[in-house]
C-alpha cells in the first residue's frame, strides 16, 4: 500500500531542511528493513501464535456464556435468538438458487423463442422470395406473401413479449440489437 | 548590544501563523483520515444477485462499433471490497478497460455473515462463480468470455478454469494469484498460519468467519512500518498537494472497508493450500471433482508484482509448468500486491499490459477453446 521512495530526489548539501529529510529517509527505510525481518522470523510468528491462541482460549468460554444468555433471554421476550434468523437466512439462500435456476430456464425459454422467430422470419423470406421474383403469373401468391410475411415476421415476437415479462437479458440483447 | 532583528509583537504574530498553520495542517488531517473518499464510481447495473453476491455490467462509453464482443468479468479476492478494480476516476482499472470498448462486467463477493460461515471455495467455484456466469451469457448474448482474477480471486478462477473448462472461458488473466506453497520461507504467512502456531478451528469457533480486521493486521504486519508510520508521513508531507491528498484518502477508504472471509473457505485456504498445497500436489478436489490445473485450455496471462510481499513471485511462478494449453504467457510487472493494479505503475505498466494482451484475443473471429 505504501510507495517506495522516490530515488530521483538528489539532496542540496546547503540545505539543512533536505539533510534533515534525507536523514529521516535513510532512518525509516533502516527501520523498515529491520522490522520487515523480524517479523519473517520464527521468534515472531510463535509469539504471535502464542499470543492469539491466549486471547482465543480466553474469549471462546465468554462467548459461550453471551450467546447462551442472550439466546436464554430472547426467547423469555419472544424475539428469535441469533441462530434462528441464521437458519432462516440460510432457507432464503437455498430459495434464491431455486430462483435463480428459474430465472435461467425462462432466459433459455426467452432465447430458443428468439431462435425460433428468427427461423420462422427467414423461413417466410424464402417462401416469399420465389412469388415475388416470378412476376405477373405469381401476382396473386406474392400479394398473399406481402400479406402474411409481416404478420408471421411479427406475431409470434409480439405475442411472446406481451405474454412472457422479458428479463433483462433479452431487453439488454433487444437493446444491442438497435444499436 | 546589538538589536533585536524582529520586536517581540512581531516575534509572536509570526509564531502565532506558524501555529495556526499547524492546526489547519492538523484539522486537514484528521478530515483525510476520517472523511472517507467516493470510490467506485464508474456507472454500472446490477444484473444478477446471489445471497450477497452481485454482478455488476458497467455501463458502455464507446461507440457499439468499436466495443469487443467477448465480455470480460473480473472477480475479485475474498479479502476487501472489488472497488480497488474501480478507485477513482483517472485511476480506475474498469473504466480504462471499459475506455478500450470491452464489455466489462464484477462479481463482487459482498460480506459475509454468520449464516454464511459455512461457504467454502466448493461453493464459489462451483456455484456461485457459474451461476454469475450463466448470466453472464445470458445478458450479453456472449458464449465465450474472459476472466480476471485477483489474489483469491485468481485462485478462485483458476480452480474454475481447470473445473469447468468448456463452459466457454476463452481468457483467463491472473493477477497475484496465490497458488504454490511449496517454499515454506516465501513469506512470513506461510510462517505464522503453521499448524504447530495456529489454531484455526478455535478461531473459527469463536469468531464463525474470519474476521477481517485480524486480516487487515496481518497484511499490514508484513510490512509494519510501511503501513504504520510513513504511510501517514507521506500523508503529512503533502497535506498541500490535493491530488497526492485526494489519492490518498481514496486508497484509505479502500483499506479501511474491511469484510470478513467465510469461515469454510478460510478454512481450506489455511490448511489445503498454505500447509498443504494440494492445488499443486494435485490433490484439491471441490465436491468431490479433482483440480486438475493441466485441464486449463484457456489462454492464460499471469501478471506477478515483483515486490510483493503478500503473495511473493515464487507463489504464483510454479503454476505456469502445471496449466495446459500452449498459449499462455508470465509476466513480471514492478510494484507490490495492490501497487501493481492502482496506482502510477498500474496505469503505465499493467493495465496496457493485459490491454495489449487481451485485445488481439477479444475480436470478433477469434479461434474457439
Amino acid at each position: 500500500m505504501s510507495q517506495p521512495p522516490d530515488r530521483n530526489d538528489a539532496p542540496n548539501p546547503l540545505d539543512p531542511f533536505g539533510l534533515w529529510k534525507q536523514s529521516q529517509q535513510a532512518m525509516l527505510e533502516s527501520w523498515s528493513k529491520t522490522m520487515t525481518e523480524a517479523v519473517n522470523t520464527e521468534a515472531y510468528a510463535e509469539t504471535t501464535g502464542r499470543m492469539l491462541d491466549a486471547y482465543l482460549t480466553a474469549a471462546a468460554p465468554l462467548r459461550k456464556v453471551i450467546d447462551q444468555t442472550m439466546t436464554q433471554l430472547l426467547n423469555q421476550l419472544s424475539l428469535p435468538s441469533r441462530g434462528e434468523v441464521i437458519s432462516i437466512a440460510e432457507r432464503m439462500t437455498n430459495i434464491e438458487l431455486r430462483l435463480d435456476d428459474l430465472d435461467a430456464r425462462l432466459d433459455g425459454i426467452h432465447r430458443d423463442m428468439e431462435r425460433v422467430v428468427g427461423a420462422i422470419a427467414a423461413l417466410s423470406a424464402l417462401t416469399a422470395t420465389p412469388t415475388s421474383a416470378t412476376g405477373d403469373g405469381d401476382a396473386h401468391n406474392g400479394a398473399q406473401a406481402r400479406k402474411r410475411a409481416p404478420v408471421s415476421n411479427r406475431g409470434p415476437e409480439t405475442k411472446a413479449r406481451k405474454t412472457t415479462p422479458a428479463p433483462r437479458a433479452s431487453t439488454a440483447r433487444a437493446r444491442r440489437k438497435a444499436e | 548590544m546589538a538589536e533585536p532583528s524582529r520586536t517581540p509583537s512581531a516575534e509572536i504574530s509570526a509564531l502565532e501563523a506558524q501555529l495556526r498553520q499547524i492546526e489547519g495542517a492538523t484539522r486537514a488531517l484528521q478530515k483525510a483520515l476520517t472523511t472517507p473518499f467516493p470510490i467506485a464510481q464508474s456507472p454500472k447495473e446490477v444484473v444478477w444477485t446471489l445471497n450477497k453476491a452481485r454482478l455488476y455490467h458497467y455501463i458502455p462509453t464507446t461507440l457499439p462499433e468499436k466495443r469487443r464482443p467477448v465480455p470480460l468479468l473480473l472477480v475479485f479476492a475474498l479479502m476487501n471490497r472489488s472497488s480497488i478494480l474501480d478507485l477513482r476516476p483517472g485511476n480506475s482499472f474498469v473504466e480504462y478497460m471499459v475506455g478500450k470498448g470491452y464489455d466489462v462486467y464484477l462479481l463482487d463477493w459482498g460480506v459475509p455473515g454468520l449464516e454464511d460461515k459455512n461457504l467454502a471455495f466448493d461453493d464459489y467455484v462451483l456455484e456461485y462463480l457459474p451461476r454469475a456466469i450463466r448470466k453472464l451469457k445470458a445478458f450479453s448474448g456472449a458464449e465465450r468470455f474472459s476472466l480476471l482474477g485477483w489474489c483469491i480471486g485468481a485462485l478462485i478462477s483458476t480452480m474454475y478454469a481447470a473445473l469447468r473448462p468448456d463452459d466457454g472461458l476463452s481468457n483467463l488473466i491472473l493477477l497475484t494469484a496465490p497458488l504454490d506453497f511449496s517454499n515454506r520461507q516465501s513469506c512470513g504467512f506461510i510462517r505464522w498460519v503453521s499448524e504447530e502456531r495456529f489454531d484455526v478451528e478455535k478461531l473459527l469457533a469463536v469468531y464463525g468467519n474470519m474476521p477481517g480486521e485480524m486480516l487487515d493486521y496481518g497484511a499490514k504486519a508484513l510490512k509494519p512500518v510501511e503501513n504504520y508510520v510513513t504511510n501517514y508521513l507521506r500523508l503529512w508531507e503533502n497535506l498541500h498537494d490535493a491530488r497526492v491528498v485526494e489519492s490518498w484518502r481514496a486508497m484509505n477508504t479502500w483499506v479501511n472497508d474491511l469484510v470478513p472471509v467465510a469461515g469454510a473457505a478460510y478454512r481450506q485456504l489455511i490448511v489445503d493450500l498454505y500447509r498443504n498445497n494440494r492445488l499443486m500436489n494435485g490433490t484439491m478436489t471441490l465436491r468431490g471433482e479433482l483440480v486438475d490445473l493441466g485441464r486449463i485450455h484457456a489462454r492464460v496471462l499471469n501478471l506477478i508484482a515483483t515486490e510483493d510481499h503478500i503473495v511473493p513471485p515464487e507463489q504464483t511462478e510454479g503454476v505456469m509448468a502445471e496449466i495446459g494449453g500452449d498459449d499462455k504467457q508470465l509476466l513480471k510487472i514492478p510494484g507490490g500486491h495492490i501497487g501493481m493494479m492502482a496506482g502510477s505503475t498500474a496505469i503505465k505498466r499493467a493495465w496496457p499490459e493485459i490491454d495489449a494482451w487481451l485485445a488481439p484475443r477479444s475480436g470478433r473471429g477469434q479461434p474457439q477453446r
